[in-house]
């Protein structure tokens, strides 16, 4: 075996390896090393997704056993593509965090801890995408869980705590009931590897099984977890609370993790309309979190609040895909697609969004949108960060958001569930409403007081560079659909073109 | 090749991004350089396509769907003038803002609205115009808040309410019209013949697109953004109003009816009818109302409505010399109009003159911006031999070549009503005032020769209109092959 047929086992061990480093050397190379260890990944990274576009998925068999008895990575298409938006994203979030957590006062904002934690994290969501095994899926969803939790609790204020509390205990709550699901699944079926479950449950009877109820619990969960409304209670408040690289990688990749999880359950492991009914609500809670994200980011007057409530319209687009994958065919290609390009394309810009409105708080000193006029001027680097992160949330030409917009559209209409594609032509509107109300303050000719520049550049680059990767993503839809090709997130029953 | 339109300006924007506020002089020479290099890729892409060779360029992009930009003359057309222009207001823009704030940022997005115009008139499909006419929605806006008063933030809502609303429909009418027929390149005649059977969808995704093209083409009752976003600089009224956004929703409807649906088909469907009733309406409701306007760059816009609609009302008869006359119509306005904006522009910046009731003693005050602006006032009231004459005689021998004498009623009671509500505005001037008194005459001379240039086309593009070349003849050749390759 070759160095590139490891690749999904070096994904996992060389961020923990960065994080054991970090923890047991001093603290003057916590930073290096984590830089490092962001550059190696996203190497790994970038080796995955070629080696998956060469050879189709990858699996790999921890300790050599292959399942149903040892543990199996399964590194497909989509999983690829999403440990490559994370490298991407956690890359420029070190950078950020390099410049955001200062050198000079080590203890603030208990930052010892941030990068361990946070390569803690990163190994945890790396795990997650690549697990083929329900359990597995628990424990990885669990470490994620841990992490985030202590990574929005850093700063050690009353608001951290009680954001970080809630988020524990929905994270909990979502563990708790995932485990009784795959518990009372294990019950019913005696399996955990995703494909072996595939194939049982569509042995006839399955159904009828405690697996449905099983398989309901674990939706639920991870819908927990992935904050769709009305589930989504705990986001606002922990992501727009946490310190700005956290919120960034809570918001354009941790979502992503849990997401990712459903999704292969959905389409990967159940046959279609096994759970009746689910595909269809997944969706109109989607839809009615299109409209309530958009109207709640519409009222904050807070900028990260803002932006938080901007992720729980934007998850709403995900789980459009669910009644349309089962047309198959061309239907589920561009579905499917359109899904895993807005992921990406999201990731970028919702990371990009929240670092720029980070520095912007810390450029005035308070995070009042009301009174950031004249940024246009005073931070110009940062007011297009805004801007352009906001294209993409607006769906509109030549962003990934675009892209997707368009796949979902033309999906819908093939499969002639038209109100999709009112949905999303709304969901656009009420994104351009809420982003160029935050736009037009920025260009006013009144100017608010700024703070000097930090010396940091990083403050303002590291999210421009995501913004304008963000921008112009629809130029990569042809990389994402390849990489759809090689997915195992197709129905039982049902065929790609 | 194709490309270069769209990638130059976009290129010299970045580049003027990053020059920054302070360095003007280089700022200046990229800009006009870029600008003139533009203007003659435009030129020889278009002798090319007077040859018969098409330059056709695409990129892979979404599944089934390609961005693509080829060289033709309906689109070299648009471009040529929006490419021409943009040397002309450059000039213009040096010095009107010349001591302005926030001069990278104007110059560099008034580069973008080029780019993304260029874009608009090149693209091959729905879909690449889709993608150019959002990105020339989102590029305009900076412009239009510019100032950041909350009027120009009010202003800029507006525009974006109306422009993205348009969008969306144009985005749900393109994707739809993809699902029934896949890509469809713009083709002479249309390019729907295959799929003709589906008259209901048809007809709905005809109805997105002209709505979404009729934002930006003011078409009434969509207009509602014009007359607001008139608080921007006067080089952006006049990119505005003149060059690269109005027109490209006009540009737009004469894809939609000669290229995409074609003339046959959009007759048959019963669409075409439509639009022509809605823009004979908002040609008179327009010019109605602007008879009424004080405010000078008010009036023009309203002007801006009605003449625009001209152009979708030529295109909605489907006859060959209406469709031909509403082309060069959307060249030679393009030139008249930026000469008033260009006007109005220097009477606010020099004599801080806005009103129509303020104007007495400018027309001795200025001499020969008010001369330039005498002409193309009755260029674009149709007085031969100037531009206008040229373009409204083919609409109105069109309108009786498509057997609808009412049309030919409404080009004229236009016509009758344009007079009325340009003579008002020279007799202002005309009248003793103490803006005479106040000491030099005519203003900053990088705004003065623009002016005197862009009115001078009005003649010069009047009395060649029968040469080759000229926005008439280059017309009629475009859009020959939509009716069957008759020459008109």
């Amino acid at each position: 075996m070759t160095l590139m047929d490891h690749l999904p086992a070096l994904l996992i061990i060389a961020p923990l390896a960065g994080a054991a480093l970090v923890f047991v050397t001093s603290r003057s190379v916590d930073r290096a090393i984590t830089c490092i260890t962001a550059a190696v990944i996203t190497g790994l990274a970038v080796l995955l997704v070629a080696r998956v576009l060469d050879g189709g998925a990858l699996r790999y068999e921890i300790g050599g056993w292959g399942a149903p008895l040892g543990i199996d990575l399964v590194a497909d298409g989509p999983a690829a593509l999403f440990i490559l938006l994370t490298a991407i994203v956690g890359s420029a979030v070190t950078a950020y965090a390099t410049g955001y957590f200062p050198v000079t006062e080590p203890t603030r904002y208990g930052h010892g801890l941030f990068w361990t934690l946070w390569l803690f994290m990163w190994t945890s969501l790396n795990a997650l995408f690549l697990t083929g095994d329900v359990f597995n899926v628990y424990v990885c969803l669990e470490l994620v869980g841990i992490s985030a939790v202590a990574l929005v609790t850093l700063k050690g204020d009353a608001e951290a705590l009680r954001a970080g509390g809630r988020y524990l205990f929905a994270s909990m709550l979502a563990a708790m009931t995932y485990l009784l699901g795959v518990a009372l699944l294990y019950s019913a079926v005696g399996q955990l590897d995703m494909e072996v479950l595939r194939d049982a449950l569509q042995q006839p009877g399955a159904a009828a099984s405690g697996a449905a109820v099983g398989l309901t619990l674990m939706v639920a969960a991870l819908v927990l977890k992935t904050a769709l409304v009305p589930a989504h209670f705990w986001l606002p408040t922990a992501h727009a609370s946490a310190p700005t690289p956290v919120s960034a990688a809570l918001s354009a990749l941790v979502v992503k993790g849990s997401y990712f999880a459903l999704l292969r359950l959905m389409l990967g492991v159940m046959p279609p309309g096994f759970l009746p009914g689910v595909d269809v609500a997944l969706a109109v809670l989607g839809s009615i979190a299109i409209v309530w994200g958009s109207v709640q980011a519409l009222l904050q007057s807070r900028i990260k609040q803002f932006v938080a409530y901007s992720t729980v319209a934007q998850i709403g687009y995900l789980f459009i895909v669910f009644p349309l994958a089962r047309t198959g065919g061309d239907v589920l290609a561009l579905a499917l697609g359109g899904t895993l390009l807005h992921a990406t394309a999201h990731g970028l810009a919702k990371a990009g969004l929240f670092l720029g409105a980070g520095s912007l708080m810390e450029r005035f000193g308070h995070a009042e949108i009301a009174r950031m006029r004249g940024a246009a001027r005073s931070a110009p680097v940062l007011t297009a960060v805004i801007t352009l992160a906001g294209v993409t949330m607006m769906g509109l030409p030549p962003s990934g958001g675009f892209g997707s917009k368009w796949m979902l559209i033309s999906a819908s209409v093939q499969a002639g569930q038209w109100w999709w594609a009112l949905v999303l032509g709304l969901g656009g509107l009420l994104a351009a409403a809420y982003m160029f109300r935050v736009v037009a303050v920025l260009m006013a000719d009144t100017a608010d007081d700024v703070g000097p520049a930090r010396a940091a550049v990083r403050l303002e680059w590291a999210p421009l560079v995501l913004a304008v990767a963000a921008l112009f993503l629809v130029l990569a839809a042809p990389l994402v659909n390849d990489l759809v090709a090689i997915s195992s997130l197709v129905p039982p029953g049902v065929m790609l073109p | 090749m194709a490309w270069l339109p769209v990638l130059i300006p976009a290129l010299a924007a970045v580049g003027t991004f990053v020059l920054g506020e302070d360095r003007a002089r280089a700022r200046n020479a990229l800009n006009l350089g870029a600008a003139i290099l533009t203007a003659g890729i435009v030129t020889a892409l278009a002798v090319r396509a007077y040859d018969g060779t098409v330059t056709v360029s695409t990129l892979p992009m979404l599944p089934g769907v390609d961005l693509g930009v080829h060289g033709d003359l309906t689109g070299l057309l648009f471009a040529a003038v929006a490419s021409v222009l943009w040397c002309v207001t450059l000039v213009y823009a040096i010095g009107y803002m010349d001591h302005a704030r926030d001069r990278a940022r104007f110059f560099g997005f008034f580069a973008l609205c080029i780019s993304a115009a260029n874009g608009v008139a090149l693209a091959t499909d729905p879909v690449s115009l889709f993608l150019f006419y959002e990105v020339l929605t989102l590029t305009t806006y900076p412009l239009v808040v510019h100032s950041g008063t909350a009027e120009a933030r009010t202003a800029g809502r507006t525009y974006l309410l109306y422009a993205l609303g348009g969008g969306t429909a144009l985005l749900l009418g393109v994707a739809w019209l993809t699902v029934i027929a896949g890509q469809t390149p713009f083709t002479p005649g249309g390019a729907l013949h295959a799929v003709s059977g589906h008259t209901t969808a048809l007809r709905v995704v005809f109805g997105l697109m002209a709505a979404g093209f009729g934002v930006k083409a003011a078409l009434m009752p969509l207009h509602g953004w014009l007359p607001g976003a008139m608080v921007a600089p006067a080089p952006v009224s006049s990119l505005l109003h003149a060059v690269a956004v109005v027109k490209a929703g006009v540009f737009g409807m004469i894809r939609l009816v000669n290229e995409l649906y074609g003339p046959e088909l959009a007759s048959s469907l019963g669409v075409a009818q439509v639009l022509a009733a809605l823009a004979a309406v908002s040609i008179v409701t327009a010019s109605v109302i602007a008879l009424r306007q004080d405010d000078l760059k008010k009036r023009l816009a309203y002007s801006t409505v009605a003449q625009l609609s001209y152009i979708t009302l030529g295109v909605a008869l489907c006859s060959p010399l209406a469709a031909a006359g509403a082309l060069a119509h959307l060249a030679h306005h393009a030139f008249m109009k930026i000469t008033m904006f260009f006007t109005a522009g220097s009477l606010a910046e020099t004599l801080h003159v806005k009103k129509l009731s303020e104007m007495g003693g400018v027309a001795r005050r200025m001499p020969l911006t008010m001369s330039a602006f005498a002409v193309a006032a009755f260029a674009l009231a149709g007085i031969p031999p100037l531009a206008g004459f040229a373009s409204k005689w083919l609409l109105g021998s069109g309108s009786v070549e498509a057997d609808a004498p009412w049309a030919l009623l409404v080009y004229v009671a236009a016509g009758a009503l344009a007079m009325g509500y340009m003579v008002p505005i020279l007799l202002a001037s005309l009248r003793a005032g103490d803006r005479g008194s106040r000491t030099g005459i005519e203003s900053d001379p990088r705004m003065l020769w623009p002016i005197v240039i862009v009115g001078a086309m009005s003649i010069i593009l009047g009395l060649t209109a029968g040469m080759p070349g000229s926005p008439i003849h280059w017309a009629m050749t475009a859009v020959a092959p939509s009716f069957g390759g008759v020459t008109p």
